[in-house]
């Protein structure tokens, strides 16, 4: 089996996906999938390139690419995963990541750790708002690949500043001098949103 | 050397005259003797191919300009034209990609979008080559291309007719020889004109593909029961939507039958004369959604019901009330609803079918679900579980097990179903 779509309730990962070896693409919806085994399970999957979750799919708030797991991964599609606060890409993890999707996704913790994906083409935010764009951007500008973060509206719509809590207000405060540097730079961003490489 | 020769000509005028040569470039194809060599080199290509390329090749001058060509629709075409030779050892299908992907490496056509796996899901075909292969295929009465802007009178015996941006006309053509008729036109209007009158000639009875690509034209019910008549076709794609309540049992007669893609439509059963089409290799029926008398939503179903008698009077929204009644009825309504399509029957005797969607096990048979198994070619299946009993989910797990070709799987649970995925995920299923 290559290609497989569920569309209903799971509940918990069950040790019946170890069994997808062949499986290339996964679309899961509705699935209501709790956090403890659902990356764990899915990153084993030696052949998987696509992985779309789609409302209800995930119940968890982080969802994360632990060391040494999809090692084939290609895509990563999240559409209007509800309760998703914190995309985490571990150092070692999906070697093979080339484009990263995040619809209608309200990330109230951010994206951390594109860094560690060494083949990253491609970011992109489509009605999506993200906490600490700013240290994404950071991530994706620094990147050896030059990959392109992509933006469907202005940079202020996806920003959803830092995290909330007393930690995150010290960093804000550290962060102002940056964050008005980084606006001009998000504007050619947007600007440049199709060329092959993003602004120094 | 075409690029040069072009730029030789180009290097002649000037640059406001650019645009103007650019439009004029088919035309100038044919009389300007500089470009001559142009077509000379990329005719020299096309002459230079096997022979059973040559036909697959000028075939792809139904497509519009700059289309983007799937490979699968196109395999599928040119098997149904009859262009694809048999080899022993493989499938037909194979020897199709074979000759597709052998274009590509020609460079005759481009590549445009890869799969996941790195193989060529669709192509599309240079400007300057399509020129070419459409002036080739005019001379040799292969394809008809009718276009508002274009010269649509067509007194000759063409075999191949795609309609690309034009009105269907009454025209002055011999239909009789009519292998394709294929419909690109996308509407602006977004009317969907009924195509019946076109296709109920007795004339077209050698025709062997229909295919709506384009959004434009609608088949109706009358429209289906006339092209049922149509015993050599092999290739039926009736558009992406459709009003059709049923189909036609007169389908049975249509033994060489391969394609059958319904697209969105109101049939919620298939007819069990389907199950002699032995040939058949995909069927796809997909369900329309309801719109007012959602059976999963009780309390706006009972509104809709009291206020029934207005929606039928209402010239807007009588259309839609008589599709959710028509499967609503023949359905039977339930409130756990599935859509998709009752199967009969005997589908295990459909022993070439590749691609099945959309199934709703809940309304198929126990022994029909069984049958299933037997499809050992089956690639692609879709299926609805909403409201099917434990017993029909286990004899369908069964079923699905002994699918060894199986490479794509679609499955649709109720909200209400009891453990939703769970008779599917717990099953020691698909190990293999």
């Amino acid at each position: 089996l290559r290609s497989l779509k569920l569309y209903g309730y799971i509940g918990e990962m069950t040790d019946w996906f170890r069994n997808l070896t062949h499986l290339v693409k996964i679309f899961l919806y509705k699935s209501q999938l709790k956090e403890d085994k659902t990356m764990e399970i899915l990153g084993e999957l030696p052949k998987l390139m696509l992985l779309q979750f789609f409302p209800s799919a995930y119940l968890g708030e982080k969802l994360v690419f632990g060391m040494g797991a999809f090692l084939n991964l290609r895509t990563l599609e999240n559409f209007h995963v509800e309760h998703l606060k914190e995309i985490i890409f571990e150092e070692g993890t999906s070697p093979q990541m080339e484009t990263v999707r995040i619809m209608r996704c309200s990330l109230r913790s951010g994206i951390i750790g594109v860094k560690h994906l060494p083949c990253l083409k491609v970011i992109s935010l489509a009605r999506s708002k993200v906490a600490r764009i700013g240290m994404l951007e950071e991530e994706v500008n620094a990147h050896p690949n030059r990959p392109v973060l992509r933006l469907s509206q202005d940079r202020s719509y996806h920003d959803l500043g830092d995290v909330e809590g007393s930690h995150a207000e010290v960093e804000a405060t550290e962060f102002i001098p940056d964050v008005t540097g980084e606006i001009s730079q998000v504007i050619t961003l947007v600007t440049t949103d199709r060329s092959a490489n993003p602004v120094q | 050397l075409a690029i040069l020769t072009i730029g030789g000509v180009l290097a002649t005028k000037k640059k406001a005259e650019w645009e103007n040569f650019y439009q004029k470039l088919p035309s100038e194809l044919e009389s300007n003797p500089s470009l001559e060599a142009i077509r000379r080199v990329l005719t020299l290509s096309y002459n230079h191919l096997p022979s059973r390329l040559k036909p697959c090749f000028l075939y792809l001058s139904i497509f519009p300009e700059d289309y983007e060509i799937k490979r699968s629709h196109l395999v599928h075409r040119w098997i149904a034209e009859g262009f694809v030779r048999a080899k022993v050892g493989t499938t037909i299908d194979e020897v199709g990609k074979e000759y597709f992907d052998e274009l590509i490496s020609r460079s005759m056509i481009q590549s445009s979008e890869l799969g996941m796996e790195g193989s060529v899901k669709t192509c599309r075909v240079h400007d300057i080559m399509r020129d070419i292969i459409v002036s080739i295929s005019r001379e040799e009465n292969f394809v008809h291309l009718v276009q508002s802007n274009g010269n649509n009178v067509a007194e000759e015996n063409f075999r191949h007719v795609a309609y690309h941006d034009s009105m269907c006309q009454k025209e002055a053509m011999d239909w009789r020889h009519i292998r394709s008729l294929t419909f690109f036109t996308e509407g602006s209007s977004g009317l969907g004109l009924d195509l019946t009158p076109s296709i109920s000639s007795a004339k077209l009875r050698m025709l062997r593909v229909l295919d709506l690509v384009g959004q434009n034209f609608r088949i109706t019910q009358d429209g289906i029961n006339k092209i049922v008549l149509l015993c050599h076709l092999k290739y039926l794609n009736v558009g992406a939507w459709s009003e059709i309540y049923t189909l036609p049992s007169g389908i049975g007669n249509m033994q060489g039958l391969r394609i059958l893609d319904m697209g969105y439509t109101c049939i919620t059963t298939l007819p069990t004369n389907i199950t002699k089409l032995g040939d058949l290799h995909v069927i796809r029926c997909n369900r329309i959604a309801y719109s007012y008398l959602v059976p999963n939503e009780p309390v706006h179903c009972l509104f809709d019901t009291l206020r029934l008698p207005f929606l039928l009077a209402d010239s807007h929204s009588r259309a839609r009330a008589i599709r959710d009644l028509h499967m609503g009825c023949s359905s039977g309504w339930s409130r756990t609803g599935g859509d998709g399509v009752r199967v009969p029957r005997g589908i295990g005797n459909l022993k070439e079918l590749q691609i099945l969607e959309y199934v709703d096990i809940r309304r198929t048979s126990s022994k029909a679900i069984k049958e299933l198994g037997e499809l050992t070619r089956l690639r692609k299946l879709a299926i609805g579980t909403n409201g099917a009993s434990k017993k029909k989910c286990k004899i369908l797990c069964e079923s699905i097990e002994k699918l060894s070709s199986l490479r794509s799987l679609s499955v649709e649970v109720g909200e209400h179903q009891d453990r939703g995925l769970g008779w599917l995920i717990s099953s020691p299923l698909l190990a293999t």
